[in-house]
């Protein structure tokens, strides 16, 4: 499995902000749907990291991002943890806060 | 506030702007002497209240007296610029009015940049440069824009302050990502239902900024405002909600406020899962994000056995008045009179979060 390293500050904006494009258009669904999907779907092992930045990385940002993977593009928790890894050495408690969405969006 | 008094003119009525056609009739709304949320807070609300009330409902050009304020507080004097730039955008020329007498308070004003923002004469440079408190100018937009935020963070902290080595990418975080909700909360829900206000607003998803720094107090503080609808008119309420609002309904007067229990509502909305479309599957968190700077400052506190009311997170929203310090001091209270808009105050004070350079300022 290719492994692809993904960063929300480097390649997407250092300013993510909102949810969706209604939003603005550094949102959570555009980071998820376009950067971090393709990745995804083409069967590669995603290492997705938070440093750099700038402009806050809010709870509702981080549950589109990962809680939306299940709710709303189908993934399930185990095969997340199987091609998905997160990466925060800025603030290290991110990870957990993020894992946390993907399991608790699958629980509804 | 074109044509307000000038500086020197300081007699309770000054000098009239020139725009006024002769004739019209100018509606005086005077300010409270002690303008502040907390002792003075419904006094307060009511002069903002009556601001809006007459130059966008009864369509009238206004003369505010400000000369009559003896003290303001930073967040009374946002909230006020914040309603005077409203007005403006809708009627540029209805708002007119004078400086206050007391040189604290004009200077203030002047500090938060009530003269730039609304293009009134400044208080003189020499005083505005006396004041221990170094504010940051408002800054306002109309779209989600955390670009904003380290800059302003920056210059709030000057050389004189900064996030603690030991976790400072985490109180940092915490701080832009509140503001960052309170900012989404803005965008997504504020400026959805404007037909429901009770009155007209200026540009759509406006929402202001502002802060100071107090090296003497060592003390931070962040201001965030907007004028849309309220937390309490976009949560959806639950059964038990609706009973008591149509309760309140029955009982009392209930137009469109004050409904009585906004301030339940307010502290609902800060629980997990309750606010805008928390309907929605994985939303309703954001508000519950704003406590996250105080409790990381204060939790820095508590580990170094230095904790004594250092942190606070102050909502209004419409009648609603939310207080939180702690985990185990987190309190509401419904007004008589409303906010038109909800302003979110976050104060960290003598804490160790944030560590303090040994600059005179």
């Amino acid at each position: 499995m290719n492994s692809a390293n993904l960063s929300v500050a480097k390649d997407f904006t250092p300013f993510p902000f909102g949810r969706t494009p209604a939003d603005g258009e550094n949102s959570a669904e555009r980071f998820r749907d376009e950067f971090l999907l393709p990745k995804l779907r083409k069967g590669e092992f995603v290492i997705v990291n938070l440093d750099g930045v700038l402009g806050g990385l809010s709870s509702s940002f981080l549950e589109e991002v990962f809680g939306g993977l299940v709710r709303k593009r189908g993934f399930v928790p185990a095969q997340l943890e199987q091609t998905l890894k997160i990466t925060c050495n800025e603030i290290p408690s991110l990870v957990d806060r993020c894992w946390s969405y993907i399991k608790e969006a699958a629980h509804g | 506030m074109h044509g307000v008094s000038a500086p020197g003119d300081l007699d309770g009525r000054g000098r009239r702007a020139q725009y006024i056609a002769p004739g019209t009739k100018e509606h005086t709304v005077i300010a409270p002497a002690q303008m502040d949320f907390d002792d003075n807070l419904e006094s307060t609300l009511d002069f903002l209240d009556r601001i809006l009330r007459w130059v966008l409902k009864r369509n009238r050009t206004v003369y505010v007296r400000l000369d009559t304020v003896t003290s303001m507080t930073p967040e009374a004097g946002f909230a006020l610029a914040a309603t005077i730039q409203r007005c403006m955008d809708l009627k540029p020329n209805a708002v007119n009015g004078s400086f206050p007498r007391s040189h604290k308070v004009r200077r203030l004003l002047t500090a938060l940049g009530f003269s730039e923002l609304l293009e009134i004469l400044p208080v003189p440079e020499s005083d505005a440069a006396k004041s221990k408190r170094r504010y940051m100018s408002m800054v306002s937009g109309n779209q989600g824009d955390t670009a904003v935020f380290p800059d302003f963070i920056r210059k709030i902290f000057g050389d004189v302050a900064r996030f603690s080595q030991e976790n400072h990418f985490e109180v940092e975080n915490a701080l832009k990502g509140g503001l960052g909700e309170a900012m989404l909360n803005v965008v997504q829900h504020a400026y959805n239902d404007v037909q429901k206000l009770p009155f007209p607003i200026g540009k759509p998803n406006r929402w202001w900024l502002a802060g100071y720094r107090d090296a003497e107090a060592r003390e931070v503080c962040f201001m965030f405002i907007d004028q849309g609808a309220t937390i309490p008119q976009t949560l959806p309420l639950n059964f038990e909600e609706h009973v008591k609002k149509v309760t309140a309904k029955v009982v009392g007067s209930l137009q469109d406020t004050p409904s009585g229990i906004d301030g339940e509502l307010v502290l609902a909305a800060m629980n997990i899962g309750r606010t805008g479309k928390a309907q929605r599957a994985g939303q309703g968190r954001g508000l519950n994000d704003l406590k996250d700077f105080i409790q990381l400052g204060v939790n820095a506190d508590v580990k170094s056995g230095d904790c004594d009311g250092c942190g606070t997170l102050r909502i209004l929203s419409r009648c609603g008045s939310y207080l939180y310090e702690d985990k185990e001091n987190e309190t509401c209270v419904s007004l008589n009179k409303p906010l038109n808009g909800t302003l979110i105050v976050w104060r960290l004070s003598a804490g160790s979060a944030i560590e303090w350079n040994e600059i005179d300022e």
